[in-house]
């Protein structure tokens, strides 16, 4: 294409997007006066989009691992992690951690929780592997997808039997289906006030905690899929199945290590989401799943650091949308987005570093 | 041993006389067996195979989505019926009326909620099965609309425990031709035991008005239930002077509201009232609200029976503390008589406070009971007339009728606020 | 004789099994119909293929199998009286009825068999003839049986087609061409709507359904394209991901277009910081903004199909949509069935095995995947028509990602790129949610309520029982259970599509002067 058609044609897009956008809230010069008149809401919005995407981008994470190593769309991996917030809440309600408790008597609940989320979820994810994807691992490439989606689809249910356990464990509410109250652990100090400047914008010790454990949680699996010996044999495997095996490589062992990463990923995700939002829900996995495989999309599948900046977009798009534009409209919004994205950088974000592995 | 004429004794060709020998029997029985299947000798029958008995048998069908997010008001509902069903011993007229009652799903696992098809495909099976002189259902108001005409063409009568959507039965308040359109042979064939819209939605607007609300942000799950509620809800409270600072709707699947939360403080309502059930996601939409820092002493939460449920308060925890929801009747613990032993008796048999939703279908399925004694024979007919014709019933609801269009004429609504982990009564309200 | 059987039984017990099991699950005259359609399967199972002498070999073949099917049918009508009813707390009736059934299901399901079998003797030329004459036979025959034996199974079985050619639609787009499309319901959507709003009150068209079930398709096939070209520098999963994202956005487009009002945006721009209104250019809806789809309460009523003799279609009988799903539905075979043999066909393979050997040989990429996806959702705007119609109503909530996933599931369980095999994929997962699941679940809460409930002492694990593990909150679980197992069975899908490799194998030795002109 010539330069100059290329210009068009984004004129062209331009164009349409301000003509149909009207339709879906986009008034540009109410947009305008708006953050004119109080800025300090967009920092706010940007700040809630932040932590709400360093969420989805810590659930993305396992998209990535398990799509990086063997190109499969894991649909169950969102409803995994809901299973973990079940396994959470469940520990915590045993542990009779009541809501609002200070953190001395919380803090080892939390960590029980957190172990035994990670572990169980490792667990399954694990189990799963080996029964439902492993005798797929030479079908055709969609055969594992289909096995995904009934293994998301059993998790479903799982997760609307597991809230139905008000028998054993009370905090678990009179109704099967309905959403759980998580109690509220973490401490929410506003950090701004706590340094003397007085402002609208809140941001809490909670929300920090989110972000500093997404940020951890990212730096930690980029060095260790870097750098560490079971890494370098991840990489190994992904690159090239039968070279890695030929190289001394446990194949099986690996997918399994990968997935029991994964699993654990969620586990921690789960935990996280439940202490932060204070509710769970058998269905939250499937749009969480849904919104965290956009973003790894995004980002550039495979890629770690790609996840997180995909996650975080979506989120501060959101965030954005449901101010200025309208909440009705904001998933057909962060969709639109995307796909001009996608449009324009048809490997994701960050996705040229992949390309010697096609 | 590999070849097919390996069977000793017997030419391929006998064999396959043989063969056919046995065939035209069983399709001469296949030919035969309507007339076996009408024969009143059959006894019982499963579901799905014999008709017969017609007569001493009556059977009573609800159609809701049991799978699916509605699950948590739809289960309740069930509880319900059975409560009903149970006390009159699955019979009606002292014995002589066996009733048998059939759960259909009108959801599918594919779609993971009400499925359209679905909806049409059980009202088709109710009207084939010539003991179905009843449906109870159904949940959503589109549902609603579908199933209607085609059990009105066979004279079998609806009572829903839920739908809301004013234009299934008043005339001037849908659009087009609402409601004459749901009712092809120009009989009314549904009722519910639900008010509309319409009233709802303007009690809540009244209370509102009482406590000193001045500014309220709407918010709606994008379903018809909550949608026209807040509509409704919008349009009493311009008219008594309440500012209405905005109206959205929320995307019931996500995983929080923060941002909309925060876009609401900064326009400062005292009221943000929740057109929807607590399946979408109304708990998270409270945690938020306070999340962002709107306590409840200086923004107030209010939603109508769709969020009329323990279920809230487990899903919002201590922050359901103030929440206000208004109820199409009066609460379980603040009747008396009929009402009174029904309270205790749910509590007792399912061991949990019984919700909105528990009374709409126990209502519900009574009127149907109360119909079949009245008429005490298999006749879709006039068991509908008889349910229409409902006057003064004694409910868990309260004293009421129906009126000429199916609706209610208890205008007797309550508002409720949590307390302590509790839904309270506070007060009654009005409509108008 | 019992030798015959016994090397029959391979055959037929798999499909025995499933008859068997729909006579536990439904009962009474259920067997009869099922042992006519399974026993025809075992019957061509059997024989399909072989070489068979005569009629009377394949007759003798076919009945074994379809005799198997047969035994199966009288053991689950045994098993589901004496054990499975009375475990569940259900009546059932007496011996001699029960046997009468059993009897009725093995006769049939013999004869089924042996007629089936005795086709497959024919001579080669006749023989697929008198296959689909006896198909289409039973096909167009189904609507009876299920009225004689009450099984009302036919609103179900309109359901499935729909949910077939929605299948046929998406294979050629994943199947044909390899084209990852995760948001196929946007297009059943499109068909939908468009056919809301050409033939109901809400823009005031009414709209004959014979012509706007057309109109429908090609406003679909047209959103097709649009999508095809937004897509098209796009591979794989980044594909994947944008069709999911058109799949979203088409339900909130449609939810949320009740308030429509257009301007011109540069002279609208222009007119806001000017502060004067009237230089805004209004396009569409200036009087009154237009309320064009009606918002969750969505369209209602959709104008139904009429014919001459028929009448207006009416919601209370099936039998016209019946048969109305079922000649759209073998059009629609046909059709796809000579697209893929056509030279297009044979492009979308070679785009699906390697795109840029593909274009090396001179096929013209962008027209040929444009193509797949407009033809891909041609049949799903055919298929959303007829379904707006047959429910009369459209509401937005029932075109989300779930339903994609269906389809694909459908596609890829009954082998991708295979017709007949994604057919069956339709079956089984449709048949399984509509039919089989919600019976069983169900089954299991009579068998929990009468057999083990009671048992139970500790209140806890009562209440657990109650509340908690309730069969008929399985349903999503036994379908995704039966997704899985489907898939480790059957990894390749249920037939795989050796046709077309074997097809694509065979072009290699040909000259590519001919793959060169497939442009």
């Amino acid at each position: 294409m010539k330069r100059w058609q290329s210009s068009l044609l984004y004129l062209g897009v331009a164009y349409l997007i301000l003509l149909i956008g009207p339709l879906a809230g986009l008034d540009i010069p109410r947009i305008i006066g708006d953050i004119a008149r109080s800025p300090d809401v967009l920092v706010q919005q940007i700040l809630v989009g932040l932590v709400n995407g360093a969420i989805i981008a810590i659930i993305a994470l396992g998209y990535t691992l398990v799509y990086g190593i063997i190109e499969l769309i894991n649909f169950a991996h969102g409803d995994l992690y809901m299973l973990g917030a079940f396994a959470s809440l469940t520990v915590v309600g045993a542990l009779g951690v009541q809501d609002g408790a200070p953190l001395q008597s919380s803090l080892l609940p939390m960590l029980a929780a957190l172990v035994v989320a990670s572990v169980f979820c490792a667990g399954v994810n694990m189990l799963t592997e080996r029964y439902a994807y492993r005798p797929l691992r030479n079908a055709p490439r969609l055969a594992p997808l289909i096995s995904a989606i009934g293994v998301s689809f059993i998790f479903i249910n799982t997760g609307l039997f597991w809230g139905g356990l008000r028998a054993f464990f009370p905090i678990m509410g009179a109704n099967a289906a309905a959403p759980k109250s998580f109690p509220d652990l973490l401490p929410r100090i506003d950090l701004l006030k706590q340094f003397g400047i007085q402002s609208n914008i809140a941001f809490t010790t909670k929300d920090l905690i989110v972000l500093v454990v997404a940020v951890v949680l990212m730096v930690s699996l980029h060095l260790f899929v870097q750098y560490t010996r079971l890494g370098k044999a991840m990489r190994a495997t992904a690159q090239n199945r039968d070279a890695a095996r030929m190289m001394g490589i446990n194949v099986d062992l690996i997918i399994a290590l990968t997935f029991l990463l994964g699993g654990a990923l969620a586990g921690a995700a789960g935990l996280l989401v439940g202490l932060y939002n204070n509710t769970v829900v058998f269905t939250m996995g499937f749009t969480a799943g849904l919104r965290a495989f956009t973003a790894a999309v995004l980002g550039g599948i495979g890629n770690i650091i790609g996840a997180m900046l995909g996650g975080v977009l979506i989120g501060v798009l959101s965030a954005l949308s449901d101010q200025y534009l309208s909440s009705r409209w904001t998933n057909a919004w962060v969709f639109a987005v995307l796909v001009i994205i996608l449009a324009f950088r048809p490997g994701g974000l960050l996705g040229e570093k992949l390309q010697e592995k096609v | 041993m590999n070849s097919p004429s390996s069977l000793k004794g017997l030419s391929p060709r006998s064999a396959f006389f043989v063969a056919l020998a046995t065939v035209s029997a069983g399709v001469l029985a296949a030919a035969c067996q309507p007339n076996t299947t009408q024969a009143p000798t059959t006894t019982g029958g499963s579901p799905a195979s014999s008709p017969a008995a017609a007569g001493n048998t009556v059977k009573i069908v609800s159609s809701l989505p049991m799978t699916g997010s509605s699950l948590g008001q739809t289960q309740t509902i069930v509880n319900g019926i059975k409560q009903v069903l149970e006390e009159s011993n699955y019979g009606a007229c002292t014995g002589k009326l066996k009733i048998e009652y059939e759960m259909m799903d009108d959801a599918t696992a594919a779609a993971g909620k009400w499925d359209p098809a679905q909806v049409t495909s059980n009202a088709n099976r109710a009207v084939s099965d010539p003991n179905v002189v009843a449906v109870i259902g159904t949940f959503n108001s589109g549902a609603a609309k579908l199933a209607i005409p085609i059990l009105n063409t066979a004279n079998v009568v609806m009572v829903s425990p839920a739908n809301t959507y004013p234009g299934l039965t008043k005339p001037g308040k849908g659009e087009g031709k609402e409601p004459d359109v749901y009712y092809p042979n120009g009989i009314r064939n549904y009722a519910r035991v639900v008010p509309a819209d319409d009233l709802q939605g303007a009690a809540g607007a009244n209370w509102a008005k009482t406590l000193g609300i001045k500014r309220v942000y709407i918010l709606d799950d994008q379903e018809l239930y909550g949608k026209g509620i807040a509509d409704i809800f919008k349009s009493t409270a311009k008219n008594l002077g309440i500012e209405v600072l905005g109206h959205e709707g929320i995307d019931s699947k996500a995983s929080d509201y923060k941002a909309l939360m925060t876009k609401i403080k900064a326009l400062n309502p005292d009221l943000i009232y929740f057109g929807g059930i607590t399946q979408n996601n109304a708990g998270q939409l409270v945690k938020d609200m306070r999340n962002v820092g709107m306590t409840n002493d200086r923004v107030k939460f209010m939603g109508p029976d769709g969020i009329f449920e323990q279920a809230l308060i487990d899903a919002a925890g201590k922050d359901a503390e103030g929440v206000m929801a208004t109820f199409g009747g009066v609460p379980g613990s603040q009747l008396t008589g009929t009402g009174k032993t029904w309270y205790e008796n749910y509590k007792k048999k399912y061991n949990a406070e019984p919700e909105a939703y528990a009374a709409y279908g126990y209502e519900a399925a009574q009127v149907v009971v109360q119909a079949i004694n009245k008429v005490c024979k298999n006749d879709r007919a006039a068991i509908r007339d008889a349910v229409m014709a409902t006057k003064d019933f004694e409910g868990v609801l309260g004293k009421w009728s129906f009126d000429a269009n199916g609706d209610t004429t208890l205008s007797t609504m309550s508002g409720n606020v949590v307390k302590s982990s509790k839904y309270e009564f506070s007060q009654l309200l009005k409509a108008q | 004789m019992v030798k015959g059987l016994l090397k029959a039984l391979p055959t037929g017990s798999g499909l025995g099994a499933i008859a068997a099991l729909t006579v536990v699950l439904f009962g009474g005259w259920s067997g009869a119909v099922i042992g006519w359609l399974l026993g025809a399967g075992a019957g061509f199972l059997a024989c399909g293929g072989r070489r068979i002498p005569n009629l009377q070999a394949g007759a003798l073949q076919g009945g074994k199998s379809g005799a198997i099917v047969g035994l199966w049918i009288l053991v689950g009508n045994l098993l589901g009286k004496f054990v499975i009813r009375p475990l569940a707390g259900l009546s059932s009736e007496g011996i001699p009825q029960i046997l009468l059934y059993g009897g009725v299901g093995l006769g049939v399901a013999t004869l089924a068999g042996a007629s089936l079998g005795a086709l497959q003797g024919m001579n080669r030329a006749h023989r697929p003839v008198a296959t689909r004459l006896f198909m289409a036979l039973s096909l167009l025959l189904f609507p009876l049986a299920d009225q004689l034996a009450q099984t009302r199974w036919i609103a179900a079985s309109i359901q499935i087609m729909i949910f077939i050619m929605l299948a046929l639609g998406l294979n050629i787009v994943v199947g044909f061409a390899g084209l990852l499309d995760l948001g196929y319901a946007a297009f059943f959507a499109i068909g939908a709507y468009t056919t809301g709003l050409l033939s109901s009150p809400q823009l005031g068209i009414q709209g004959n359904f014979w012509l706007v079930i057309w109109a429908a398709a090609a406003v679909a096939a047209l959103a097709g394209t649009v999508l095809g070209s937004a897509t098209l520098p796009l591979r794989g999963d980044y594909l994947a991901i944008v069709t999911l994202g058109f799949g979203e956005i088409i339900p909130v487009v449609f939810r949320n277009l009740t308030n429509v009002q257009l301007y011109e945006p540069i002279s609208k721009l222009v007119a806001d910081f000017t502060g004067n209104p009237t230089l805004a250019l209004c396009l569409l809806g200036c009087d009154k903004p237009l309320n064009l789809t009606g918002g969750e309460a969505g369209i209602n009523p959709i104008g139904r199909p009429s014919l001459p003799i028929v009448g207006t279609f009416q919601p209370t009988n099936d039998l016209p949509w019946y048969y109305l799903i079922l000649t759209l539905l073998v059009l629609a075979y046909f059709v796809i069935n000579r697209l893929r043999d056509s030279r297009l066909g044979r492009a979308w393979t070679a785009l699906r095995e390697d795109e840029l050997a593909a274009s090396a040989m001179g096929i013209n990429i962008v027209r040929t995947k444009l193509l797949a996806f407009a033809m891909g959702a041609t049949f799903s705007g055919f298929a959303g028509s007829f379904y707006a119609a047959y429910i009369s109503a459209i509401f937005p909530s029932v075109f989300d990602f779930s339903v994609s996933v269906i389809i694909l599931c459908m596609v890829i369980l009954g082998g991708l790129g295979n017709m007949t095999g994604v057919i069956l994929g339709g079956l089984i997962i449709m048949g399984a949610d509509r039919l089989y699941l919600p019976q069983l679940a169900q089954l299991l809460k009579g068998i929990l309520n009468t057999s083990i409930f009671p048992n139970v002492a500790s209140p806890q694990w009562r209440d657990f029982l109650a509340t908690t593990i309730d069969p008929l909150q399985m349903r999503l679980f036994l379908f995704g259970l039966t997704l899985v197992i489907m898939m480790i069975v059957r990894p390749e899908g249920i037939i795989p599509d050796s046709v077309h490799r074997a097809e694509l194998h065979h072009a290699e030795n040909e000259p590519p002067a001919d793959a060169g002109r497939t442009v």
